[in-house]
């Protein structure tokens, strides 16, 4: 079913987007702080170009600035934009008013919060065909072919629905089917599939290739991941610190890229180097002892009809590295927090370095010495109060009487062996970058020299160049102390490259498990098939 | 809200208003000090004496302090609830006699309270002028600042007797409501209003707002059905502290205005240490108070969806997901 | 994080800028704080003299706030009955916190029966507004000062014990505490060290607030007749003294009630003051 495409008022031009020399600044309390440099770009119809970079390149502002939408306390300083040959630089929201929707679509990164959660979809969707002219008896049609086209099931019963009644990957498709519905010439999506499953974010990029195909649409692409830009993008444009420091077409950036730091940022992501630590890795004995071992692990949480964890089994060999995968919901944090001791559980047996776990923990943690823990986020997992002195010396206090300047000195060490300098000690949490912080962490995690790390999503809050350094050093911890690791991961990319051993789990349940190569070579389940194709790959 | 729940909050709230019961029970009776004889037998105690006989029997002042207690929960079940030490009458008489009076006057009152708070929020949010919306911000802080019985004295001041628009003596019906009606409103409307600019502020912020500019939606709209709607929900908490607040300010109001009505009641028993009267006034809000508290807590999850059943979570946080 | 996100930290951080405001609002606490110690030094009439020839003059400038119906200097009366206000206040904001504080902190720290028990005990005095609860207890303890502070400091005690308990709560559930909890640290390091300094902020926050909250309370029971009996001065029963005389000489009812509104917007900035060093000064 196509839409139709109502014929431009103006003559047609194939550049859709023309930005010259950008530049943007955000005036936060006194003085105006510039964020983006002198950047230039272009978008043609029918092709897409990835703007990609780190946290704090500025790729949202140029977005937003794009579709101005820019806060209120930022604004444009330099340079021009220009929407199909019209300059809409110094336009306000009432100038913009006929052009959205019409001229230009957006669609934002968190599709949960995106739509306001007191309104029905049909209400919402109703508004915006308003606006583009539809009669009142015609919009609920044009609602149900819209949400059609963009694959949503029973489209009309959804148009009652309020958007906590929908999932992550229908709320983007309800957004995307909102950005198209007065058939624009320019899409600008701003990470639209960050905030979505794995699963999800391939189905959802499909979509907007669809649509692009069917609409002639130029697409501004923002994006964070590499591999997706490279996957999906005709161009790509990589942007460090308000700067464009690489442009052209896509295959051209990712093989031959013109700068040290693209080229450093594309040897970075896990999807585009999966042998980076093949050296490190070793084949899985089974008849090693086990440092995890469960069996028929069952865990409900209170209120819920289903279980969390259902007759789930693992083991983790000694000396290995362990990936547990799976998409929200499917249990692996919760059996990372059960075999940790933070959890109680309803069935099945844990054993931890020998030794089994009570169903229900007791409140001082007896297993401090076998087994640690590494949060995903470890700015909530320090005490912001704490210098990195104290975050460290207070599990080292815990060990033996140790005198003041024995403890200052096993700190000392403690940092030599993550690789931090001396001067950060004086240092709390907050004055950390996220890598150092991570460090500190897996720090005052190995300060009792454990056997085994339970790592929860250890590097995902963290930027691509600084998750590589933070894998490094786990990868070289492992060997010279002779950890265990179990790594919870959604990161299929990341597990590739690190894990000897894979466990993939959906809905609580075990799907399959087996060596990482075997797994990614000869996937026997259909989920396992769904996850590995779900990343982005070469074309 | 499942059934069970349901059940156990309001056994919560029955629990709470008995605890109640005995908490202010004992507060007036089991202290020492014999509150109720000394009173009765008060040389200046207008009380016939054959009455004040009877009244004293009433209380059966001679029983063990529980057996009195357990006397009075079962006659106030039967709606019994004693008599006045100052006058003699049935408080249950007095009660209903202010009750009218008193209520109509909250009720006016919360009715002020809200739109004054609305006023102020949206002006102080929304404004175009940065002046303006920093001075009207300021307001609630003012209003909180000053004291009921200030702001009381102020209105009659100005509008009773510097301009006369209203009478300070003669009771002109509904008119008279007003001055008193405002006073607490003003009172009232200083911690919704604060409540409403904060939760208004975040509404503003939210990524849904940046898709409706992004659709063309116009900033009237956006202010005036979605973020209003979505920011006026944090202040329905406030609805049972506020009608509490308003009910306890009418004690300064009615004493202020001079009405009649259950606040001036409670002011002149407290003056004369009247127990009975006093715990009548007392439970009576308190059990206002309780009721509401319920009302909003069952169905909060309904207005605000977002507390509704069964979300389904992605949490996934990526790297440099929201540059 | 958008690029004004990255640029939050380093804002938080800049202290505060200090406004003509604040400086007012410390000054004027400070000029309290003289009339609480020495009323003698801003004042020098006695409160108590009665004057009869100058009854019911407006404010000059031997006489900066008027006279009242007995002639008595009003400025010097709200000068000494700053200390009577204040002390008071004082005193319910220190039953508020201590006892409050306390039974907040036990109902988190032990949870289940403790807390149900607990909680019980903070609705009931929730469910009765303040003002109430505070005559209540006045009944039942007679008028005075004094036990107007108590009477108030108990209907404090709920708000304290709400927002302790709250706080506590909500830090012991934080992610570094279990960490800690976790490498071994026992439960009373864990109190001391970790929940207890992560959840005082705004505690103290809520004493300066409850402060002037407290001014307010006990300016209304003096106001209603159940504080000190006159002829001693206090400020909500000069503005109730003045009352009589409204129509006429309104200065004595609005100057005392005045030098309130003046004192609680103090507190209140005082507070805003602390609020921001204390949270500028940890990002």
């Amino acid at each position: 079913m196509t839409l139709t495409i109502e014929a431009p008022v103006h003559a047609p031009s194939t550049t859709a987007l023309e930005i010259r020399e950008l530049r943007v600044s955000y005036r936060p309390v006194h003085h105006p702080v510039e964020v983006v440099h002198g950047v230039t770009l272009s978008v043609s119809r029918g092709r897409t170009l990835a703007l990609v970079g780190q946290s704090g390149s500025g790729k949202s502002t140029i977005a937003l600035a794009a579709a101005g939408l820019l806060p209120k306390r930022g604004a444009i300083t330099g340079g021009s934009i220009a929407l199909a040959s019209r300059d809409v630089t110094t336009f306000t929201d009432r100038d913009w008013r006929p052009l959205r929707g019409s001229e230009l679509g957006f669609v934002p990164q968190d599709p949960l919060s995106s739509l306001d959660p007191l309104q029905t979809i049909g209400s919402r969707l109703g508004a915006e065909l308003k606006r583009h002219g539809v009669p009142r008896r015609e919009r609920t049609a044009r609602a149900i072919e819209l949400l059609t086209r963009v694959g949503i099931v029973d489209a009309a019963h959804k148009l009652r629905l309020r958007p906590h009644e929908l999932s992550g990957g229908q709320l983007q498709r309800v957004l995307i089917a909102i950005a198209i519905s007065g058939s624009p010439q320019l899409l600008i999506a701003d990470e639209p599939t960050s905030a979505l499953d794995v699963t999800v974010q391939r189905t959802i990029l499909d979509l907007l290739g669809e649509l692009q195909d069917e609409l002639g649409l130029a697409v501004l692409l923002i994006t964070h991941d590499l591999a997706l830009a490279r996957e999906r993008a005709d161009d790509i444009a990589v942007l460090h610190e308000g700067v464009v420091v690489d442009h052209g077409p896509a295959e051209r950036v990712v093989s031959h890229p013109e700068d040290d730091y693209t080229r450093e940022l594309f040897a970075n992501a896990p999807a585009l180097s999966p042998d980076r630590y093949a050296h490190l890795l070793r084949r899985v004995d089974p008849s090693h002892d086990a440092a995890i071992e469960v069996s028929g692990l069952v865990k409900t949480f209170a209120g819920s009809p289903r279980p969390a964890v259902d007759a789930v089994d693992l083991r983790v060999a000694r000396g290995s590295i362990h990936a547990l995968v799976g998409e929200s919901g499917s249990g692996k944090s919760t059996i990372a927090r059960v075999v940790a001791g933070l959890e109680p559980f309803d069935g099945g047996i844990v054993s931890v370095a020998g030794r089994d776990l009570p169903r229900h923990p007791a409140p001082a943690n007896r297993h401090a010495r076998r087994l640690q823990m590494v949060y995903q986020n470890p700015l909530s997992a320090l005490d912001p109060r704490f210098t990195v002195r104290q975050l460290l010396e207070e599990p080292i206090a815990l060990s033996t009487d140790l005198s003041a300047a024995d403890r200052a000195a096993r700190a000392t060490a403690a940092l030599d062996h993550v690789a931090l300098p001396q001067k950060v000690l004086g240092s709390r949490p907050h004055d950390l970058s996220g890598g150092q912080r991570q460090r500190v962490a897996i720090a005052r995690a190995l300060a009792l020299s454990p056997e085994v790390l339970v790592l929860d999503e250890p590097t995902s809050a963290l930027d691509v160049t600084v998750q590589t350094q933070i894998v490094d050093l786990l990868m070289e911890l492992r060997d010279r102390d002779g950890l265990s690791y179990l790594f919870i991961s959604h990161d299929l990319s990341l597990v590739r490259q690190i894990a000897e051993e894979v466990t993939v789990l959906e809905h609580g349940r075990l799907v399959e498990h087996a060596p990482t190569a075997e797994l990614f070579a000869n996937p026997r389940d259909e989920y396992t098939r769904r996850l590995i194709d779900a990343i982005p790959k070469a074309p | 809200m499942t059934p069970l729940a349901f059940i156990k909050r309001i056994g919560q709230s029955l629990l709470v208003v008995a605890l109640t019961y005995v908490f202010v029970y004992a507060v007036l009776f089991l202290l020492p000090g014999d509150p109720i004889e000394s009173r009765i037998n008060n040389p200046q105690n207008p009380i016939p004496e054959d009455q004040a006989e009877a009244i004293l029997n009433y209380y059966r002042l001679d029983r063990p302090p529980l057996e009195q207690f357990w006397t009075s929960v079962t006659r106030i079940l039967q709606g019994d609830l004693g008599y006045s030490l100052t006058n003699g009458r049935r408080v249950s008489d007095l009660m209903a006699q202010g009750i009218g009076e008193t209520v109509t006057l909250a009720a006016l009152a919360l009715v002020f309270a809200i739109v004054f708070a609305l006023l102020v929020a949206l002006v102080g949010v929304f404004a175009p002028w940065t002046p303006v919306r920093n001075v009207v911000s300021t307001l609630p802080t003012l209003a909180h600042a000053t004291p009921g019985f200030l702001i009381a004295l102020i209105l009659l001041q100005v509008f009773a007797y510097q301009l006369g628009w209203f009478s300070s003596i003669r009771d002109e019906g509904f008119k008279s409501l007003l001055l008193p009606a405002i006073t607490l409103g003003i009172g009232g409307s200083a911690a919704i209003a604060q409540v409403l600019i904060q939760s208004l502020t975040r509404a503003a912020n939210e990524p849904f707002v940046t898709v409706l500019r992004a659709s063309g939606t116009t900033p009237s709209a956006i202010v005036g059905r979605h973020v209003l709607l979505n920011g006026s929900i944090p202040a329905v908490t406030l609805l049972g502290l506020t009608i509490g607040e308003l009910l306890a300010g009418s004690v300064i109001a009615e004493t202020i205005f001079s009405r009649t009505g259950l606040g001036f009641l409670t002011e002149q028993s407290v003056r004369s240490q009247d127990g009975p009267v006093v715990l009548a006034v007392v439970m009576f809000v308190s059990i206002v108070f309780t009721s509401v508290n319920l009302i909003t807590d069952l169905i909060y999850p309904l207005i605000d969806p977002r507390l509704g059943s069964g979300r389904r979570r992605r949490s996934l946080v990526t790297a440099g997901a929201s540059s | 994080m958008t690029a004004t996100a990255a640029l939050a930290p380093s804002i938080a951080r800049r202290p505060r800028v200090v406004r003509p405001l604040d400086i007012a609002a410390v000054a004027f606490l400070a000029l309290l704080l003289v009339a609480i110690a020495i009323p003698g030094a801003l004042s020098p009439y006695d409160p108590l003299a009665a004057a009869p020839g100058q009854t019911l003059q407006s404010p000059s400038l031997t006489h900066p706030f008027g006279t009242d119906y007995l002639g008595r200097d009003l400025f010097s009366r709200v000068m000494h009955g700053t200390s009577r206000t204040l002390l008071a206040s004082a005193i319910a904001v220190a039953i508020g916190l201590g006892v409050g504080t306390l039974l907040g902190l036990v109902a988190a720290y032990f949870g289940r029966g403790v807390d149900a028990v607990i909680s019980r005990i903070v609705d009931v005095l929730l469910s009765i507004p303040g003002l109430l609860l505070s005559m209540m207890i006045v009944v039942a303890l007679g008028f005075g000062s004094i036990n107007a502070a108590i009477a108030v400091g108990i209907a404090s005690v709920a708000t304290f014990a709400r927002l302790m308990r709250s706080e506590v709560l909500r830090v012991k559930a934080l992610t570094f505490v279990e960490s800690s909890r976790h490498l071994g640290v026992r439960a009373g390091r864990l109190l001391f060290h970790h929940v207890l300094p992560n959840s005082w902020g705004p505690v103290l926050s809520m004493t300066t607030l409850q402060f002037g909250s407290s001014i307010l309370a006990i300016a209304a029971l003096s106001f209603l007749g159940y504080g000190a009996p006159p002829p001693q001065p206090e400020w909500g029963m000069l503005v109730s003294e003045g009352r009589e005389y409204l129509a006429s000489s309104p200065w004595l009812t609005l100057l005392p009630g005045l030098v309130i509104i003046l004192t609680v917007l103090s507190v209140s900035r005082l507070s805003k003051l602390i609020t921001a060093a204390r949270t500028g000064a940890r990002s």
